[in-house]
């Protein structure tokens, strides 16, 4: 199909569903700029249509107000650094379960087939079954944030320690986890991740058929910490994983660390380099000490004893050190002498001719 | 499975104690007034200035046989007050050809003016998308019409609501 125009493409981002517009934006970059661009433009107008901080401070002021503590002829605006206790408890309350998931950006299903786009919010009091369409960021109702591959499956129910229990079933999800004293929990099929603060990546990986013992052994999910500390476990085990660090979760192993801090890594890597290059020059040495040995052989054996002017082999005992290998008749009749001296700089071998 | 959008609905019962107008009334308030005046800094005045009079006259409100509807007309009224002593400013240029999306926008009040700028109707589609959350569905049972005409209404409003904010750069 042809580019479509911005009033299709602003229907379609805003909701109104069109199947033909949903394959042509995915393979061209133009219209997907585009889509993003009028995105863009919901989050300005809905942030500055109805500012939540601008808001919440002029409810709080009236509530104070509505409450009795204070009158004034003069309007409530001037009272918005006082309302800023207030405000903090009014944070509180969105914080608490109930407060709202909203979808901030890209497209998600749900489950009962529809096709949401951002902005988008959800009460957090029922139970979501969430799949990414494309991208799609989420800010949970605790305002820790999550962003979704691209089919990714993410279920939200009402729950644990922050109201929320997170699942992701399928595919790719980075949670930065808003601080609080409590842990938000994050479930997988093969374990659980907790984080009071910080930043992860959770990727589940799927068990395939006739994959490699690799492929097998790593089935469950790879958790990545860029921030915080984050606990992950199981029902074999618990460990910490630190910033840099990645780690496994398998349904029938404990949980397994799978890499040191980057620094340690790199540290690791240097002193591979410098045992590999000091093998390499021993094997060199190695190599030549082999050749002069060959060599050696292969002169010693040209006079093998018993033959006809063979070599007489004979050593002198009598000096510390020394030993002499004549071939030949020997003496003053002509033949090989070589002598072999052992000294502390290794072996000395010298060969004298006699004709 | 429903989408729960904001703001929920709130059905009539007579909240009439100043803290539950507040509660329940709020987002209603600010709606109404933000889709008479457009300028979100004058809609927040219009707001307080409408609790303030439901507080003066919370006995009416009491008596009133829809709290919600009385709610509403006092705020619709203030804002209607506070629209005509407003100063008139100067109407943007407004660009006739189809402007790009607006961005993170330099100037806010240029947004602010342009928001202004729109008719009421256009503004009531844009507020029900972006400060209510409606989807498409929703606001054409609001507004009694069928969704495609409200989408296309809604496109005609942005397209109008650029045309303000880029023309109003020159």
């Amino acid at each position: 199909m042809s580019h479509p125009d911005l009033d299709r493409l602003t229907s379609w981002v805003h909701g109104i569903s069109d199947p033909d517009l949903d394959a042509h934006v995915a393979g061209c970059s133009s219209c997907r700029e585009t889509a993003d661009a009028l995105r863009e433009e919901a989050r300005v107008l809905t942030r500055e249509i109805g500012s939540p901080e601008r808001l919440a401070a002029l409810k709080a002021g009236l509530l104070q107000h509505a409450g009795g503590r204070r009158r004034s002829s003069r309007g409530l605006l001037w009272q918005i650094p006082v309302a800023a206790a207030v405000l903090i408890g009014l944070v509180a309350v969105l914080l608490s379960p109930g407060g709202r998931h909203r979808i901030t950006d890209g497209r998600v299903a749900l489950e009962d087939g529809r096709i949401v786009a951002a902005p988008m919010e959800l009460t957090s009091a029922k139970t979501w079954q969430l799949q990414a369409v494309g991208p799609a960021r989420l800010r949970m109702s605790d305002r820790s944030t999550v962003e979704l591959a691209a089919g990714s499956s993410l279920s939200l129910a009402p729950g644990g320690t922050r109201g929320i229990q997170a699942s992701l079933s399928a595919g790719r999800a980075t949670f930065s986890v808003a601080p609080d004293s409590r842990r938000l929990i994050v479930c997988s099929p093969a374990g659980r991740v907790e984080a009071a603060d910080g930043k992860f990546d959770l990727r589940i990986v799927a068990e395939e058929s006739g994959g490699t013992p690799m492929k097998s052994v790593l089935a469950g999910a790879i958790v990545t910490v860029f921030a915080g500390s984050i606990s992950l476990s199981n029902a074999n085990g618990t460990v910490e994983a630190q910033p840099g660090q990645s780690a496994v979760l398998a349904r029938a192993e404990a949980p397994l660390l799978l890499a040191a801090p980057q620094d340690k890594q790199e540290e690791l890597l240097r002193k591979l380099e410098e045992l590999a290059a000091r093998v390499a020059k021993l094997e060199s040495e190695v190599a030549q000490l082999e050749q002069k040995n060959k060599q050696l052989k292969l002169q010693l054996s040209s006079n093998a004893p018993g033959a006809p002017g063979g070599a007489v082999w004979t050593t002198n005992p009598g000096q510390n050190g020394v030993r002499v290998i004549q071939s030949g008749p020997g003496g003053a009749a002509g033949g090989t002498t070589v002598i072999i001296e052992e000294g502390k700089g290794g072996l000395k071998i010298e060969r004298e001719e006699k004709k | 499975m429903q989408v729960d959008i904001r703001p929920l609905k709130v059905e009539p019962r007579s909240a009439s104690g100043p803290t539950e107008l507040v509660e329940e009334y709020f987002m209603d308030v600010y709606a109404a007034c933000f889709r008479i005046l457009g300028r979100p800094q004058d809609a927040e005045d219009a707001t307080q200035e409408t609790f303030l009079a439901l507080f003066r006259e919370k006995e009416k409100v009491a008596a009133a046989a829809s709290t919600r509807a009385w709610v509403l007309a006092i705020a619709r009224n203030t804002a209607i007050s506070l629209l005509r002593a407003r100063r008139p400013a100067a109407p943007l240029a407004e660009e006739l050809t189809g402007a790009a999306p607006i961005r993170e926008p330099a100037d806010r009040e240029r947004l602010h003016r342009a928001l202004a700028g729109l008719s009421e109707d256009e503004r009531h589609l844009v507020q029900m998308k972006f400060l209510e959350g409606k989807s498409p569905a929703e606001m054409a049972v609001a507004s009694g019409r069928n969704p495609a005409s409200v989408a296309v209404a809604l496109c005609r409003a942005l397209q109008r609501l650029r045309g303000l904010y880029h023309g109003g750069a020159r």
